[in-house]
């Protein structure tokens, strides 16, 4: 982490010499502040409820989908990895068959979250508790250190027609 | 908890930068080596853009941008990469032309083409790069770290010496009818087209395009709790530290990333079981509701356009007075620290009392006050692999 503080005391030559009849003082440019972050306390995860072929399991909300990772991180880590904490940040639940259907946000700290996707990514949730739930799992599609660079997703649905 | 940080983790990094915007800006003369004007131009592909304002301020300047600001206008197309070098096609849009094009496929695991100022950069395997026959260097695909397995070809194809007929030219057009035959998905924007131009007989109407014309999304967000940003509250720049500082960054570039993907974590509404998630707005107390809006444009969007974009938010008549903020997301990113984009905020001109400044603001405007405060956040190393 390094933070330098500069003024750049260039003056701007894009301005065409002729029209500069008065001369100016130039005018002292702004402070600029930069600093690069490499290590953000949290990580975003964008997982995707998958089903079993065969089944029909409820809309995802967002006990559920805790539940669901719960049980993949005491699947892989046993008590330590229930007591990850996890912020489930947006449930997306738009029509079946589209992108947005059974997405889950969620945000865990940094350190934990190679653990996380492991857990994730092993997990096939069998339909233990009631009969509603069935066979599902967890497919991770983005992971990234910065919320902002996810959101928007990677663009690949524009070639398609 | 459990120490074990991935090496893609590692890499993604954050680049930060606090600036003031000069005064006044020429449109015809954009201040290009400047943040944030370089990072908008350095930005060529671009898939996503969003523009969060409050509401307010959106039902103010909705005429005039939809008046000043054509829509962003594209086509997808089919075709091998020969038909690049077609005549008619080489001619109009690479020699006097100007366009953008990229081709499907993810770096660092298919072949990817992008066409940018003339130059055709291909992005290539071994086994295929070395059947070519043409000049490339090494790049990181992000497999074995020494294993050279994937290759970068540049070709300026504005050089006076990329004429047909020549012979490093015959080459190219060797290896473009042998080897890298196969027809793919291409995102084509032409940068000098007008819109009251004859369509039908441009060059690119050979290959069958597909027309499209981004039409802006707009999304209500409604009483959505918005922190304190600086100069408002006691959050002063310089008072305060350097850790302070980045961390607030973080946490504002956090929650527009929320608005963004309008989490009802932001709502004022909101009462969600801290089992579920215990993310608070930073500043929870200074904060209040306010409505915001978000506008958004998918498609393939030239940086010019952006910066027209950017250029009519901060200068319509009732920009001083509100802030708001701009996020873009690039396409085709390169598989090793490839930039995902950047978000720029910039913030109003006289946050403590923004009402009182309505009639002098015209003179104001000219007459060299401080500039407007702005961050940008520049992003890079994400993975995202399903849209």
């Amino acid at each position: 982490m390094t933070q330098d503080t500069h003024c750049d005391m260039e003056i701007d030559t894009n301005v065409p010499l002729t029209e500069t009849v008065k001369r100016k003082a130039p005018e002292p440019k702004p402070k600029t502040l930069h600093f690069t972050s490499r290590n953000p306390p949290w990580t975003y995860l964008k997982l995707k409820l998958v089903p079993q072929p065969g089944s029909a399991p409820q809309p995802l909300d967002p006990l559920s989908a805790r539940t669901y990772l719960s049980s993949a991180l005491s699947q892989f880590l046993g008590l330590t990895g229930t007591a990850i904490p996890i912020d489930i940040l947006k449930i997306e639940n738009g029509p079946c068959a589209t992108t947005k259907h059974d997405i889950v946000w969620i945000r865990v700290p940094r350190e934990d979250a190679s653990a996380v996707v492991s857990a994730v990514s092993s997990w096939i949730g069998g339909g233990n508790n009631s009969a509603g739930s069935a066979d599902v799992a967890w497919r991770v599609c983005a992971k990234g250190n910065f919320l902002g660079a996810l959101v928007a997703g990677s663009g690949a649905d524009l070639f398609v027609p | 908890m459990f120490e074990e940080v991935d090496d893609a983790s590692r890499r993604e990094k954050c680049f930060t930068t606090i600036a003031q915007l000069p005064a006044f800006i020429d449109p015809k003369q954009i201040p290009g080596k400047r943040l944030p004007f370089s990072t908008i131009q350095n930005h060529g592909f671009v898939h996503s853009v969003e523009v969060i304002l409050p509401k307010e301020f959106y039902s103010q300047i909705k005429p005039s941008l939809e008046s000043k600001l054509e829509k962003p206008r594209y086509a997808r197309v089919f075709m091998a990469p020969s038909a690049l070098l077609e005549h008619d096609f080489f001619n109009t849009y690479i020699k006097s032309g100007n366009i953008l094009m990229i081709s499907e496929g993810r770096s660092g695991s298919d072949n990817v083409f992008t066409l940018q100022d003339g130059v055709l950069r291909m992005e290539l395997g071994k086994e295929i790069y070395e059947r070519t026959g043409l000049t490339g260097k090494p790049c990181r695909s992000g497999g074995r770290k020494h294993a050279k397995e994937r290759f970068l070809v540049e070709l300026n194809l504005r050089l006076p010496s990329m004429l047909h007929g020549k012979k490093g030219f015959e080459r190219i057009v060797w290896a473009f009818t042998n080897v890298l035959t196969q027809s793919m998905a291409w995102l084509f924007h032409d940068l000098e087209s007008n819109p009251g131009q004859d369509e039908g007989t441009k060059p690119i109407n050979k290959v069958q395009p597909q027309l499209i014309t981004c039409e802006p999304q707009e999304i209500d967000h409604e009483q959505i709790v918005t922190p304190p940003f600086f100069n408002e509250k006691g959050k002063v720049l310089e008072k305060m530290s350097e850790g302070d500082l980045q961390e607030y960054c973080g946490s504002l570039s956090e929650w527009l990333a929320m608005v963004q993907m309008a989490s009802p974590r932001l709502s004022g509404e909101d009462d969600v079981d801290p089992y579920l998630s215990r993310y608070a707005v930073p500043d929870a107390d200074g904060s209040q509701a306010c409505d915001l809006m978000s506008l958004k444009w998918h498609g393939l969007i030239s940086s010019r356009w952006i910066m027209q974009l950017f250029l009519n938010l901060l200068q319509s008549k009732a920009s001083n007075l509100s802030w708001f903020a701009l996020a873009v997301a690039t396409l085709g990113k390169e598989a090793v620290e490839g930039r995902d984009g950047f978000t720029v905020m910039v913030l109003s001109r006289e946050p403590s009392e923004p009402k009182e400044a309505e009639e002098s603001q015209d003179i104001k405007g000219t007459s060299g006050s401080d500039g407007r405060m702005t961050l940008c956040w520049e992003l890079m190393g994400a993975s995202v692999t399903e849209p």
